[in-house]
């Protein structure tokens, strides 16, 4: 069939018109691609990911450029009035010492806090506070089910899902019904697995990712469809608590995209690596 | 009867009653008390001949070259001052914040700390590190942007795949999210926050500087 230019334009023009300009042209509804026959059940899956609460230490040309920078910065700079003022203590000392302690004034003017005592007294204050360590107890245990682990990389909820009979360890992953939109079947799944006390934030409307699967023969012929296929949501742990649901979860672990492989079967820890930060 | 009213009652009356011409002559208002019927006249106002009164100078002509040329001399005089006042609002402010203190100013000489000249060596270190830092900055840039446009790809596939799938959910899909704008997140820091702690009051001197 010869295509007429404005309805290739159409067909080509992907995602810049806008749904009602499509749906009035019948020609750009899409014919289902060859290889998929039958029908696919939906699913969306729910990739909530805890960010880094700390920084991550400096590598060696970070430290050591770190440290040429502050260098740079010292010699171009002019003395501060600290340092103008040890400088006058340290001559208003020698001068003392030299008059071997007969000028009262100067006997006075040494016996006030020197620069260098102000600058120790600042620093037993700053040793007396406690900042909370980086390496948790959690790190040092191995933990997997503890968010205070790894605090300067992002950890990914995994959960052991029940599937049928046995159970399966996946990101969250919920069926979607007709009626409701994609991203809203992500946040009742979410809801459903680790409870509703849970405070995620989900980055937009649109699916992050793709899986396929096929069921297996008998759950084909008894479900009628051939497969699924998930849509990845991802979403930000703002706080609020996990509390994993006993009779859809076994159990979960929060862990980071490389021990993602540990954990998740090949072909799907491909799909959900694909859109993971994973240099941390 | 008709009075005559003093210049001090005519100075008095001026703004409203009279006209701007007539007032210059200096004229008298009488009234009249007699209190006539007439069809014409609204009240028994009348304008006595010009008293005090001086000829008017005669309007002399002028040439039009030198009215044109006194128009621009004011034309220029303006344009002139226009200028100064833009040349003075194209100048940068000093900032307060970025000078000197004035007492710092003050002590230069002493404040200046004395120049160490760099070894070869020294110098040859610091540009080798440099050149170190550049090159790792830009293998961080490269990894990121391969990070990105692998999660963009991803993205772009799960839509393909959706658009073929469902075309409703897809139209659903690619709606814009309000809540996701304005997105704030504190990000993360030196170490973790301590649980319960109970940060000390500090004192502060407000040095705010006002302007009444």
């Amino acid at each position: 069939m010869r295509l007429t230019w404005c309805s290739r334009r159409l067909l080509l023009g992907g995602f810049q018109f806008s749904c009602r300009t499509l749906s009035q042209a019948a020609r750009a509804e899409p014919a289902p691609p060859a290889g998929q026959a039958g029908p696919w059940h939906l699913y969306t899956a729910v990739c909530l990911q805890r960010l880094p609460v700390v920084a991550p230490p400096l590598s060696d040309t970070e430290r050591r450029f770190a440290a040429l920078l502050r260098q740079l910065e010292f010699e171009r700079s002019l003395k501060s009035s600290h340092e103008i003022r040890h400088e006058m203590d340290i001559a208003t000392a020698e001068a003392l010492r030299a008059s071997e302690g007969d000028d009262p004034d100067l006997a006075e003017a040494a016996s006030l806090q020197t620069a260098a005592d102000f600058e120790d007294a600042c620093a037993e204050e700053l040793a007396g506070f406690e900042p909370a360590p980086t390496i948790t107890e959690a790190d040092r245990a191995g933990d997997q089910r503890s968010l205070q682990r790894r605090l300067s990389s992002r950890l990914v909820l995994v959960v052991q899902q029940r599937l049928g009979a046995g159970t399966s360890w996946m990101l969250p992953q919920g069926r979607h019904q007709d009626g409701a939109t994609l991203r809203q079947t992500a946040e009742q799944t979410l809801q459903a697995m680790v409870g509703p006390n849970v405070n995620a934030q989900f980055l937009g409307n649109a699916p992050w990712g793709f899986y396929k699967y096929k069921y297996p023969k008998p759950l084909q012929q008894e479900s009628g469809a051939v497969g699924g296929k998930v849509f990845f949501y991802k979403a930000v742990l703002r706080g609020g608590s996990v509390e994993p649901v006993a009779d859809r979860v076994a159990d979960h672990r929060w862990l980071t995209a490389a021990e993602l492989g540990g954990q998740l079967r090949s072909r799907y820890r491909r799909a959900v690596h694909r859109l993971l930060i994973d240099h941390d | 009867m008709a009075l005559s009213l003093g210049l001090s009652t005519v100075q008095r009356l001026a703004a409203n009653v009279l006209d701007m011409s007539l007032s210059r002559s200096l004229c008298a208002l009488t009234i009249s008390t007699r209190r006539d019927i007439s069809t014409s006249s609204a009240a028994a106002i009348a304008v006595s001949h010009p008293l005090c009164a001086e000829p008017l100078k005669k309007k002399k002509r002028i040439d039009p070259a030198v009215v044109r040329a006194r128009e621009e001399r004011r034309r220029r005089k303006l344009e002139k001052a226009i200028r100064r006042l833009e040349k003075s609002s194209r100048q940068l402010k000093p900032l307060a914040e970025m000078e000197l203190p004035r007492e710092v100013r003050a002590e230069l000489s002493e404040r200046r700390r004395p120049a160490r000249p760099l070894t070869t060596e020294e110098a040859n270190e610091r540009f080798d590190l440099m050149k170190e830092w550049t090159r790792h900055r830009r293998e961080q840039h490269v990894a990121d942007v391969a990070v990105l446009r692998r999660i963009q790809e991803s993205r772009a596939k799960a839509l393909r795949e959706l658009r073929a799938e469902s075309f409703q959910l897809y139209c659903a899909a690619i709606e814009e999210d309000p809540g996701l704008v304005p997105w704030a997140h504190s990000g993360p820091t030196l170490t973790p926050p301590i649980d319960g702690y109970d940060a000390p009051d500090g004192d502060y001197v407000d040095t705010t500087r006002r302007w009444e």
